[in-house]
């Protein structure tokens, strides 16, 4: 596991035997839920924020175009309970329009007789059934993209936070050490 | 019987196993020679773990 430690500059952890400086971690947590690589990019890790960035909004957009624009909404009524906008708002600005269309409502479109917007949820379980008839199966194609680019981005904010995650710890070599010299130690050999 | 599955399918699994690979493997290491290294291991174990239930799919559909 990495050490910590704080020092003036920043907080400093060890990630591959050297030392690694994420500066005010909170920030870059919340930098890197805002906009995928931009806690990475004020922490100096360019390489690791652009490959953050293309590969999460590269998925996230992926997702979008495969269900016509119409994967990310946020709706919590009769019509359907979206959970899977939890997932997604973990790519955090991109939904910012879902969430405001969902906090806006529904009323305003269904008055005028609109179609739903840009990330607005469907007005009735028809336009769902639309959505879904349209896009074939793209639209959970698509659901599915967005949530893994928010999962994805989880584990980026924790990167940003504490530094790399442990790798997975290696099983160990069932071949036994052969003793050395040092461990042929005077009181060793006597009990023996 | 066997599964049928069209290709653009299996074209949408390419770049989000580069996107998962990529990630995984940056998140757990700072040199990028340790990140590559990372991202191969994640590809060919999430590759093979998809390969495993298809294979398994195909049996049932055999035997059903």
């Amino acid at each position: 596991m990495n050490q910590s430690a704080k020092s003036g500059a920043g907080d400093i952890v060890i990630a591959d035997g050297e030392p690694l400086n994420l500066r005010n971690r909170y920030l870059a947590a919340f930098l890197a839920w805002m906009i995928p690589g931009a806690g990475h990019y004020y922490q100096r890790r360019y390489l690791k924020s652009a490959l953050f960035f293309v590969c999460i909004l590269s998925s996230f957009v992926i997702g979008l175009f495969v269900a016509d624009m119409k994967c990310v909404y946020a709706s919590w009524d009769g019509t359907e309970k979206r959970w899977q906008f939890a997932l997604q708002a973990g790519v955090g600005l991109p939904v910012l329009p879902a969430a405001i269309q969902g906090w806006r409502g529904k009323e305003i479109s269904m008055r005028r007789m609109e179609k739903p917007g840009f990330m607005a949820g469907p007005n009735s379980t028809r336009d769902l059934d639309e959505w879904n008839f349209l896009t074939a199966s793209g639209f959970d194609m698509g659901t599915l993209y967005t949530m893994i680019a928010g999962l994805l981005n989880i584990l980026v904010i924790f990167d940003a936070y504490a530094g790399p995650l442990a790798p997975p710890i290696a099983k160990p070599s069932k071949k036994k050490p052969k003793p050395t010299d040092a461990d042929e130690s005077p009181e060793t050999a006597s009990k023996s | 019987m066997s599964i049928s599955m069209s290709i653009e399918y299996l074209l949408l699994y390419l770049p989000l196993l580069v996107a998962v690979s990529f990630v995984m493997g940056a998140t757990r290491h700072e040199k990028p020679n340790l990140i590559l290294h990372q991202t191969q291991r994640t590809a060919i174990w999430i590759t093979s773990f998809m390969l495993t239930i298809y294979a398994v799919l195909q049996i049932v559909s055999w035997i059903v």
